[in-house]
């Protein structure tokens, strides 16, 4: 695997696409355990990721950080900065283009995760992204085959856990008790994320 | 001086709580930058553009971030991340609420105060109202409006309900206070929001709050309920919901034909508006207009409240009074004895008190602003309640001031003058001491004129020039031609005499002929019919001697109905209606509109109706309820004399579609065909009238409608009411160029200008054919024909 500017955007269009694919499920978890808007705003933030043209960007860390601040800036809600942190901290810890495999990939993908540890003030079991984004960098470290799979998989079983978890961060936790029984929406399109890097980046 | 960034959700609300912050400072102030919401204007917080306001404000001294919520901290957080490291260290980010928060900060940065002691004082910017709330506080004690403080609630219930509204004006003041009385006593914490619109929250124990949801007919009502008593209070709203929250709007039209007799709101009575047309002369009696508040001494806060306290007292004495009289309209005091205990008025006025005002500056101030709040509602009816709000003001104001509310009667006859005619006011006239009524503002649809026309007493609304004139002063004015001499003489008072002798004795022939045809002098005889808007108004037309009814308003017959007239009833309706007249009526299809909705099928909230789907544009969504009513027609026509008038119509094409709508019911019925007439009363059908040549049988000019699209002026607003005066020279160039383009055809005119007898020659030399006119004017006007 080569990485370039052109590999980043097939997998952040890929996400971009999914999202949009599940604009109406996000929306409806988070009507019922948040604010209605998360379909909405990813919707928003990543159709405009998808219209950045790689050919523009001289490296695929800068074409990354210009996915962040464009998420940041477009999203609205708190998944901007959340969405935004991961991809910047990841973005800045990537390698030079050229090829990457699972260890250069490990380090980028753990700043990531830890940008959203400490942007949001969560940790795991909060009910948020963070519950499919850990597991999956884990699963993503622990493979001996196919690390993207393992992750996608992860991250995937990670956003189904969330749904018995009382929310402690963000909208949801008001709820307190009530918000049981509803997948995170976070966790669920963090795992949308991770799955598509499972198909454009393995 | 340090910098201060605004980060919300919403440019809106950060660009206001800047601008009121700003009020706070007088000359120099800290430098403010704003970061909100996302540049499509939707809801939102974006870090590059709170990093660009950081540097835009940034100073050595550093920079205070004052947010709203939610994501607007992360966005922040990392924001300042994105900012140079200098700045940076810099950036404090303030817990304080945004709004108090800024405020304090500005005042206090404004001092020179460092960005550490800025920060301490917005912290310290929520302890006042924590404290005036905290039940403490003196205030509080004195004044007895204590809420209930919030216990623990262990075994707290959340539940939400809703609910459509059937009640045509929604939940305006008489259902929000039945509302807020059943739930008064539960201990369970309820809020209101419209569901339709979004609007909301409103706490369930403010009167002016849950009418200011603005819930219309056909919108839903949704509460959200915790506490222990929460089951309770949902079964009580939907107890509520169940009775149409006290209001009465079961269909009459059916049950009232079942027993004989009309139960249907009776507009016109017998006896012609004489009374009410009298010219009136002398001394003046000014009620209730601006209190002499320069009187008042005011004492120190505790004691303010404690007068404040009484004064409120008082009122409500007064007000459960004049209900336990029993003549009024009970449910507008009682909302007015609610609005008197309303939440928002009561800390409104005793938060100015606590801040120093004095309680008449408190009431002042606090009422006025509520009814001004009021009157931007785009409900009629709810702007109507501002006049509620500013009788109370005035109540309270006298309170204060030590007179006695009673004292405002005269106690001999006297023209009263006053700021604008209220419900209560109204409901005490006497006609033995009340000569007639001058108000200073106002328009003429409110509650009290209504209540006074209806006591036979001349009304002149909206008259500025009365507002100088002094008690026992003596005035005149005349309610027809809406003089007013604010200093009369002999030789005027002589002459309203004669005038009011001419309008007995012209009643008195009118009547006298009121059956004989109405023929000018030059031979040409004009149809005088009558408006009508039940079975009763047909009667009382038909004694007027009226040849016909020329326009039947179907809706308002219907208006109550939940549930489409069937075609038997409306059949019945307008054979009942043709015999009571013995002549032929012409049957206006429905005509639903945002003032007079039909419950059946309410109006979409539109923001503005009068330029919305109504008449035959929302048939065309609803053409099976079109249909049975042309049914209804048709099957009435076999034993009345009956025609069809379809109203709103804009372009020939509407009128073609409601033609091949009634040609395909009379196929089906098989009857003969009845004639079928289109409505002039938007101003491109009277400019294209030529193209109706051949499609219709007759034609009518609707002057309320034509009046209000033609001159932009809604008659019932008093600030525009000349501009909409029926007889201006472009409404009558309408009519000419109507009667122009459709010399053979039938011309009737319907509308209020027809019942002027002042303008009855004007139109009948425009050439018109009929006048459609309110019942109770039928035999006037049949005499202004016979003048010609």
């Amino acid at each position: 695997m080569e990485l370039s500017p052109q590999i980043l955007a097939g997998w952040l269009r890929a996400f971009a696409a999914d999202i949009a694919e599940n604009e109406a499920l996000l929306t409806d978890l988070d009507r019922q355990i948040g604010d209605a808007d998360h379909g909405a705003n990813m919707v928003r933030g990543t159709t405009a990721v998808a219209q950045l043209d790689p050919a523009d960007f001289a490296d695929g860390r800068s074409y990354v950080k210009k996915a962040a601040m464009t998420l940041i800036s477009t999203v609205g809600g708190a998944s901007g900065p959340l969405y935004g942190t991961l991809l910047l901290r990841l973005g800045s810890a990537l390698p030079d283009d050229g090829p990457i495999d699972q260890a250069g990939w490990l380090p980028a993908l753990r700043a990531g995760v830890e940008g959203v540890v400490a942007r949001g003030k969560a940790g795991p079991g909060d009910k948020t992204m963070l519950d499919a984004l850990i597991p999956a960098v884990e699963a993503f470290e622990a493979a001996t085959d196919q690390p993207w799979q393992a992750a996608a998989e992860a991250a995937a079983a990670g956003r189904d856990a969330t749904v018995p978890m009382i929310a402690h961060k963000g909208r949801a936790s008001y709820l307190g008790e009530r918000s049981a029984g509803v997948a995170d929406p976070g966790a669920t399109s963090s795992a949308l994320l991770i799955e598509a890097a499972a198909r454009t980046l393995a | 001086m340090i910098g201060i960034v605004v980060v919300s959700h919403s440019r809106p609300l950060a660009e206001a709580a800047v601008a009121l912050a700003e009020q706070m400072v007088a000359a120099e102030g800290p430098k403010m930058a704003i970061a909100a919401g996302m540049d499509d204007g939707s809801f939102g917080t974006d870090a590059a553009a709170i990093s660009l306001a950081l540097a835009s404000v940034d100073s050595p001294d550093g920079v205070l971030v004052l947010l709203d919520l939610g994501s607007a901290l992360l966005s922040t957080e990392l924001g300042i991340e994105f900012a140079d490291p200098g700045l940076a260290e810099r950036v404090l980010i303030s817990p304080a609420p945004l709004v108090e928060g800024l405020l304090s900060a500005v005042v206090s940065a404004a001092t020179g105060a460092s960005l550490a002691e800025v920060d301490i004082e917005a912290r310290r910017a929520l302890d006042a109202k924590i404290e005036h709330l905290s039940g403490n506080g003196e205030g509080r004690a004195a004044l007895q409006v204590a809420r209930p403080t919030p216990k623990p609630r262990a075994s707290s219930r959340r539940v939400v309900w809703r609910a459509t509204v059937r009640n045509p004006h929604g939940i305006h003041v008489r259902p929000a206070a039945m509302i807020i009385t059943s739930l008064r006593d539960l201990d369970a914490e309820v809020t209101f929001s419209n569901a339709t619109t979004g609007k909301g929250a409103a706490p369930a124990d403010s009167l002016s709050s849950i009418a200011g949801l603005e819930i219309g007919c056909g919108q839903i009502l949704e509460a959200r309920i915790s506490g222990p008593d929460a089951d309770a209070a949902r079964d009580v709203l939907a107890g509520l919901a169940a009775q149409n929250y006290g209001e009465d709007i079961k269909p009459r039209a059916s049950r009232s034909l079942a027993n004989g007799r009309t139960a249907m709101p009776r507009v016109f009575g017998e006896t012609p508006a004489a009374a009410e047309r009298r010219a009136v002369f002398g001394p003046v009696s000014r009620i209730g207009l601006s209190p002499p508040v320069g009187e008042y001494r005011p004492l120190t806060p505790k004691d303010e409240l404690a007068r404040f306290n009484e004064a409120v007292a008082e009122v409500d004495t007064f007000l459960t009074e004049i209900i336990s009289e029993g003549e009024a309209v009970p449910g507008i005091l009682e909302a007015q004895r609610l609005m008197l205990a309303d939440r928002e008025l009561q800390h409104g006025v005793v938060g100015r008190i606590t801040a120093g005002f004095s309680a008449v500056d408190a009431v002042d101030d606090q009422l006025t602003g509520m009814a001004r709040s009021f009157d931007k509602f785009s409900d009629s009816y709810l702007r109507e309640r501002a006049q509620d709000l500013r009788s109370l003001r005035r109540m309270l104001l006298i309170a204060l001031l030590g007179r006695r509310l009673e004292q405002e009667t005269p106690d001999e006859p006297r023209v009263w003058v006053l700021e604008e005619l209220d419900a209560a006011t109204a409901m005490r006239l006497d006609p033995r001491l009340c000569l007639g009524v001058v108000t200073v503002a106002g328009g003429s649809s409110g509650h009290g004129m209504l209540a006074a026309q209806a006591r036979g007493i001349p009304v002149l609304a909206g008259c500025a020039q009365v507002a100088d004139v002094i008690d026992a002063q003596i005035v005149a004015f005349d309610p027809v031609t809406r003089e007013f001499w604010p200093n009369p003489d002999e030789k005027l008072r002589a002459e309203l005499e004669r005038r009011n002798a001419a309008r007995t004795a012209d009643a008195e022939r009118a009547r006298l002929r009121a059956h004989e045809p109405a023929i000018t002098r030059s031979g040409k005889t004009i149809k005088v019919e009558a408006n009508i808007s039940s079975i009763d108004e047909a009667q009382a037309a038909a004694r007027q001697g009226a040849d016909g009814c020329g326009v039947l308003r179907t809706e308002n017959i219907f208006a109550k109905d939940l549930t489409p007239p069937d075609v038997e009833i409306q059949t019945e309706v307008f054979v009942r209606i043709g015999q009571a007249l013995d002549g032929p009526i012409t049957i206006r299809t429905w005509d639903p509109a945002g003032d007079k909705p039909l419950a059946f099928m309410p109006n979409q909230p539109e923001d503005n109706p009068a330029l919305g789907e109504r008449g035959i544009r929302m048939m065309r969504r609803a053409p099976q309820i079109f249909r049975d009513q042309i049914k209804a027609a048709l099957l009435a026509a076999q034993q009345t004399e009956v025609q069809l008038l379809i109203p709103m119509v804009t372009d020939p094409a509407e009128f073609v579609w409601a033609k091949e709508q009634i040609e395909s019911v009379r196929a089906e019925l098989g009857t003969d065909p009845v004639p079928v007439g289109v409505m002039i009363e938007v101003p491109a059908a009277a400019l294209r009238a030529g193209e109706f040549a051949d499609l219709v049988d007759f034609v009518s000019i609707g002057t309320n409608d034509l009046s209000q699209y033609t001159q932009a002026a809604d008659r019932t607003n008093g600030a525009v009411r000349e501009l909409a005066r029926q007889d201006s020279p472009a409404v009558l160039e309408l009519l000419r160029l109507t009667r122009a383009a459709l010399p053979d055809l039938p011309l009737a005119v319907c509308g209020d200008l027809a019942s002027d007898p002042a303008v009855t020659a004007t139109l009948v030399g425009l050439g018109v054919d009929a006048l459609s006119v309110r019942p109770g004017m039928v035999a006037e006007i049949k005499e202004a024909v016979r003048a010609i």
